[in-house]
């Protein structure tokens, strides 16, 4: 599923917390963590977007864990861009394994062809 | 490409817009919208401080400080924001708004939007001139009205390449010939090289000099704000 087809079908809630952290990366110099890291091992190469969604516990003693969504892809093709790859719900880490090597396929594609990956507005 | 088309921000609005319809994607956007956004304003407001270095200036701890920072936190107190504005400080705004002004505020990709400037009484003076002249000069309220109010006026034209014009029409004032030669010798006085024809004009237009009015067919505002302040004058 291509990136943008990720994210349109996110449901309201979750488009915009990935809108606005989207918003808030495209406004920092540098990008670290919590929102960013560089990724490393069979996923060296790319960058993660994270984007933790706080859960409301509907009058439950404990928090509930958040839920946790990935954005795969890199910086560039040219300079203060970043190309998203892969969008994805991270729910045990396991999701790597399938993610990256799709995430690097295209990475690869579209430094081949920029064209593979048109210029888009968030929110 | 170093720089997004001109019409990115009109063109992220158009779709911002298309998903408020949702009134759930509108309820989570606001929440997402206060919650990320103060995160990344107080790490901006932080700058090249490390967490324990800011959390000094804040009269509390690094641990505090990284889940100010944390935008899925969410739970930071009214009295926490003030803590920090005026630690900082900064001015806080929490009110409640329109979505109209919700999107400007979106659409403000400035630096300052993210981290705002310290209080600075210089820029504050400036501000409240500026706005003061702007305000004249659409003729909301005259405002000089003595010799305080004239040298705002005066640094007003000077500060902003303005000219200041007076050209006989044929137009009739309201104003005496007592207050037109009275402003006339104020203007002599403080802008030597203005030409001002005696006293005989019955316009004077105050533009930008690389723009030079057309004083045959001046702004109707300042016009009227200058008949004002002639009357005033006398």
């Amino acid at each position: 599923m291509a990136v943008h087809d990720w994210y349109d079908a996110l449901p309201a809630a979750v488009m915009a917390e990935v809108d606005q952290a989207l918003d808030v990366l495209s406004r920092e110099k540098k990008w670290s963590a919590p929102e960013y890291k560089d990724l490393s091992g069979d996923c060296s190469g790319l960058g993660e977007i994270r984007i933790d969604i706080a859960q409301v516990s509907d009058g439950q003693d404990e928090d509930l864990p958040p839920l946790c969504f990935r954005i795969l892809g890199f910086a560039g093709p040219d300079k203060k861009q970043f190309t998203l790859l892969v969008g994805f719900q991270k729910i045990t880490g396991a999701e790597y394994s399938v993610e990256c090597p799709r995430a690097l396929r295209r990475k690869k594609g579209v430094l081949k062809d920029g064209s593979r990956a048109p210029q888009c507005y968030f929110p | 490409m170093d720089h997004e088309p001109r019409n990115a921000i009109s063109h992220r609005l158009v779709r911002l817009a298309t998903k408020l319809k949702d009134k759930l994607y509108r309820d989570s956007f606001v929440a997402a919208r206060c919650r990320r956004f103060l995160a990344h304003q107080i790490r901006a407001l932080r700058g090249d401080m490390s967490q324990t270095e800011f959390g000094k200036l804040l009269d509390t701890t690094q641990s505090v400080v990284s889940r100010l920072e944390d935008p899925t936190y969410g739970k930071m107190t009214l009295n926490s924001l003030l803590e920090v504005a005026a630690k900082t400080d900064r001015a806080l705004l929490v009110q409640f708004v329109d979505w109209k002004s919700l999107l400007k505020m979106v659409a403000d990709e400035s630096e300052e939007a993210s981290a705002p400037a310290p209080y600075n009484h210089v820029d504050i003076q400036s501000f409240v001139q500026a706005q003061a002249l702007k305000d004249a000069a659409v003729g909301l309220q005259p405002i000089f009205y003595n010799d305080a109010q004239s040298d705002i006026l005066s640094s007003y034209i000077l500060n902003l390449d303005w000219s200041v014009y007076a050209a006989a029409s044929g137009q009739q004032l309201r104003t005496s010939n007592l207050n037109r030669a009275a402003f006339c010798d104020w203007m002599k006085l403080r802008f030597k090289s203005v030409e001002l024809p005696g006293n005989s004009f019955d316009q004077i237009v105050v533009g930008p000099r690389q723009q030079q009015p057309d004083i045959g067919v001046p702004d109707a505002h300042i016009v009227e704000t200058m008949q004002r302040a002639v009357g005033i004058m006398q």
